[in-house]
């Protein structure tokens, strides 16, 4: 079941002297458990669709539904069931203690029954190991820190959607990873649909199910991570080998192999790797070549960029509404 | 019916939440009061001739500055009133909670209203101790009696609530509108503490007659202040109906405001 259905949404700002479109008949959805980030350079759109999925922004047209529900025709019932966490490092009151603000949020958000508040305020804060923190005022908590509580208070209510915008902004790499983790069990555990949005690609590869690329409000790609990787393969394989006398070195005017473009033969336990130009040379012969040498092949792949490189090809190519959006399928894989 | 136990649970957290801060912060709360009573204290001081003229100028200063002790709780009870929703619209964008705040079921009015309970009752609890103790100190007659003090202020402040919510929408809409309050606090003082004796709000006749300060003032005056029962007072049903008026007027008016600003993509530093 959809948790997140958004259908031809489109918004613009007016300005004194433009008006610009932030949103353009953008459509998404987003199914229970899932997770989906939301990717694209600033001003492509990314804060205004997670605005406008929570309610604190009315489409200019398009319809939004969450959890089956229009969300203009029934906002005040649905709030409840959604989680937003916007404005990175903001959005809590920092004279009160870490408990107090995940309390007094739950109570804003419509919850009733104070000793079920309680409990889950303990949890939360057990789960996001704020417990040496947990009557400290937090004005004193660290940045991480702070976008820990925040998410408390983002999910006291036991969201059935969450939105989050750049949740990780100011963490470190190991906070980063952590949270990648907890969300990641969150997800899976209250079944809530995800909606991310940040700049850190690494953060968004581990954790996301599917990403979408935007660009000047449109989703111009859509699709798992593996698929946009495979979609944005690079043309060359990679050949992992030992060689069966133990020798790793290898010299790259002598290598018989066409197409070779790079060798490495500095790995570990006296592995090489050799980087093959798929346009010239097929995989046939790479393998035809691995018998005739004897050697010992660990991997043969397609080499497949990361999540950041594609990101890079995708938007630095004079803005991906150009040549990079003919390059690849228009919305979903 | 969901919305209103969200409402009286969300006051009563707020409630309980001004008491912790008064006991974290409490030197903080301790100097503001002790500032206030001596401002309160001093403008009874300046009142005061060096030189007595004798018993009538003595029975004319007792009534004015008794009048004014009243003056002083309908002040700091209005001026809180009528600062919280844009108090809290220009705190909450600052602290980016707004759009937090925004996003409850009771909405931005709904979560302002809440605020009100605790912030009438600790500037209630304050005021009184400090004018009770002036009226010790100055030796001031006034018959303290509770209920009229406690209900008349409570339908007051919400008329001034009421014109709050007008105030917090025009911030949301035109962010340095909120400044406007500064003015009309200068206004409160001076119906409430600048006109002496008993001509004071009652000169503006008209006005005095339909604007919920100074009805909850006059009404007051008559019911604790001995010898002013000869004097003009306002009817309960048309204090009550005023102060309804306005505060409804003032949450339609802002949450009028607070939808276009949704529409708008204007509510918080967005």
């Amino acid at each position: 079941m959809s948790v997140l259905v958004m259908s031809h949404v489109s918004k613009r700002f007016r300005t004194r002297d433009a008006e610009v479109a932030a949103l353009d008949d953008l459509s998404l959805d987003i199914g229970q458990g899932q997770v989906l980030g939301l990717l694209g350079p600033n001003g492509a759109g990314k804060t205004t669709t997670v605005r406008i999925a929570c309610g604190l922004l009315i489409p200019d047209s398009g319809q939004v539904l969450v959890l089956g529900k229009e969300l203009a025709k029934h906002r005040s019932h649905i709030l409840g069931d959604v989680g937003v966490m916007l404005e990175p490092g903001k959005g809590i009151y920092k004279n009160m203690t870490v408990f107090e603000n995940i309390l007094y949020w739950g109570l804003v958000k419509g919850l009733q029954d104070r000793r079920e508040l309680k409990q889950r305020a303990n949890a939360l804060i057990q789960f996001f190991d704020l417990e040496a923190k947990k009557a400290s005022l937090a004005s004193t908590l660290s940045t991480g820190m702070t976008q820990k509580l925040n998410l408390c208070c983002t999910l006291v209510t036991r969201p059935k959607l969450l939105l989050l915008d750049e949740p990780n902004a100011g963490m470190d790499l190991e906070s980063s990873s952590d949270l990648v983790k907890r969300l990641k069990q969150l997800a899976k555990d209250e079944q809530c649909a995800v909606l991310v949005t940040s700049h850190q690609m690494d953060f968004m590869e581990d954790l996301c199910d599917e990403v979408a690329f935007i660009s000047s409000g449109r989703i111009i790609l859509r699709g798992t991570i593996n698929e946009v990787r495979w979609l944005f393969r690079q043309k060359y394989y990679k050949l992992v080998f030992r060689r069966k006398d133990g020798s790793s070195s290898i010299d790259l005017s002598q290598c018989p192999l066409p197409g070779v473009v790079s060798i490495r033969d500095d790995l570990p336990d006296g592995m090489v790797e050799l980087i093959v130009d798929s346009t010239s040379t097929e995989v046939q012969t790479i393998l035809r070549f691995a018998l005739e040498e004897s050697l010992d092949v660990v991997t043969l792949e397609l080499v497949r960029p990361s999540l950041k490189e594609c990101y890079q090809m995708l938007f630095s190519r004079g803005g991906a509404t150009n040549e990079a959006s003919q390059d690849v399928h228009p919305v979903g894989l | 019916m969901r919305q209103v136990k969200t409402f009286i649970l969300l006051a009563c957290e707020e409630f309980r939440l001004s008491l912790a801060f008064r006991r974290r912060y409490f030197f903080s709360t301790i100097i503001t009061f002790v500032s206030n009573l001596i401002v309160m204290g001093g403008l009874i001081l300046v009142s005061i001739p060096s030189v007595s003229y004798g018993s009538d100028i003595q029975a004319v200063l007792q009534d004015s500055n008794a009048n004014r002790l009243l003056g002083f709780l309908y002040f700091f009870l209005g001026m809180s009133s009528l600062g919280l929703p844009e108090g809290v619209v220009s705190d909450s964008r600052q602290l980016g909670t707004i759009d937090r705040i925004a996003l409850s079921p009771l909405g931005l009015a709904g979560v302002i209203g809440a605020k009100f309970l605790p912030s009438y009752v600790s500037c209630l609890v304050d005021i009184l101790i400090s004018i009770i103790l002036l009226s010790l100190i100055f030796g001031l007659r006034v018959m303290w009696s509770f209920g009229p003090i406690i209900l008349n202020s409570v339908i007051a402040a919400l008329g001034m609530l009421g014109l709050g919510y007008i105030l917090g929408g025009l911030t949301i809409r035109f962010k340095q509108l909120g400044l406007v309050k500064n003015l009309l606090f200068v206004l409160l003082f001076a119906l409430g503490i600048m006109p002496m004796g008993y001509d004071g709000a009652e000169g503006l006749s008209w006005f005095a007659k339909f604007f919920p300060f100074t009805q909850g003032l006059l009404r007051t005056r008559h019911a604790v202040l001995p010898g002013s029962a000869g004097t003009t007072s306002v009817p309960l049903w048309l204090f009550v109906g005023c102060s309804t008026v306005l505060l409804f007027l003032g949450i339609l008016v802002f949450s009028r405001f607070e939808r276009q600003s949704i529409k708008r993509g204007t509510l918080g530093s967005y």
